[in-house]
């Protein structure tokens, strides 16, 4: 179907995450209340009937996990989850961070620094024919 | 329903059957799973673990479309219908699939005389 309509849905689930997240919600647990019921009128007892829902059902987790990596916005997600995860645990080891930063930045530095050199010093010919 | 037979479903075709069993008419997730289930007489389980993402992957494509009604048990649910756009994938498959389905019932059938 049009990369269109998927562009827009997507866009809409990235934009109203909340919502989309309440209607899978509702939507799940009206399985499981009508699973209940279903289950209670061939002639379960409640407890009988809930338990058997809730095995069909299967984690709700791990369901609404399949419906949410349906799409492309799911990629967006998970690398920000990503981004978010790193500065985590970047902030929490500020030592670690500091060297880290430290050394690239010494080390990006010093070779920008060096090639400087070699580049004044032995890339560009001097304006003279014998230096 | 509870364990998933998904293996006895060919790759793709739970789509076709979802399409399928949405021109009976409008119904919830639970329902087209129990639909399944009674049509095919059991064969096919549909688990809640394929039936949601197969689902929201039809919506999405504009095949299906969702919307929050009152139950007859005065509760909110979300029936799916088909669209026109799902009418037309429901046809082109099922077209293409009796094609596929003959072709392979010819093969299976062929005895060492008839070549």
């Amino acid at each position: 179907m049009g990369m269109f309509t998927r562009i827009i849905a997507g866009c809409r689930s990235l934009l109203r995450r909340a919502q989309v997240e309440r209607e899978l919600d509702a939507e799940l647990q009206d399985f499981l209340t009508t699973a209940v019921e279903h289950k209670m009128r061939s002639g379960l007892s409640r407890e009988a009937a809930i338990r058997a829902a809730r095995l069909e059902l299967g984690s709700a987790a791990a369901v609404k996990d399949g419906i949410r990596d349906i799409g492309w916005e799911s990629i967006i997600d998970r690398s920000w989850q990503d981004v978010r995860y790193a500065i985590r645990n970047l902030r929490k080891s500020p030592g670690f961070t500091a060297v880290t930063i430290l050394t690239l930045a010494l080390g990006l530095g010093a070779s920008t620094a060096i090639f400087q050199l070699a580049d004044a010093v032995r890339l560009r010919p001097l304006p003279v024919e014998h230096p | 329903m509870a364990e998933d037979k998904q293996s006895g479903l060919v790759q793709g075709t739970l789509y076709m059957l979802i399409l399928k069993t949405l021109t009976l008419e409008p119904m919830h997730g639970y329902g087209i799973g129990v639909r399944l289930e009674q049509i095919s007489k059991g064969v096919f389980q549909v688990n809640a673990g394929s039936l949601f993402p197969a689902l929201r992957r039809l919506e999405r494509d504009g095949l299906i479309a969702g919307e929050w009604l009152v139950t007859e048990n005065n509760r909110r649910a979300k029936y799916y219908r088909l669209t026109a756009q799902g009418r037309g994938k429901l046809t082109r498959e099922t077209r293409d699939w009796e094609v596929q389905a003959r072709a392979i019932a010819r093969i299976l059938e062929v005895s060492p005389g008839d070549l």
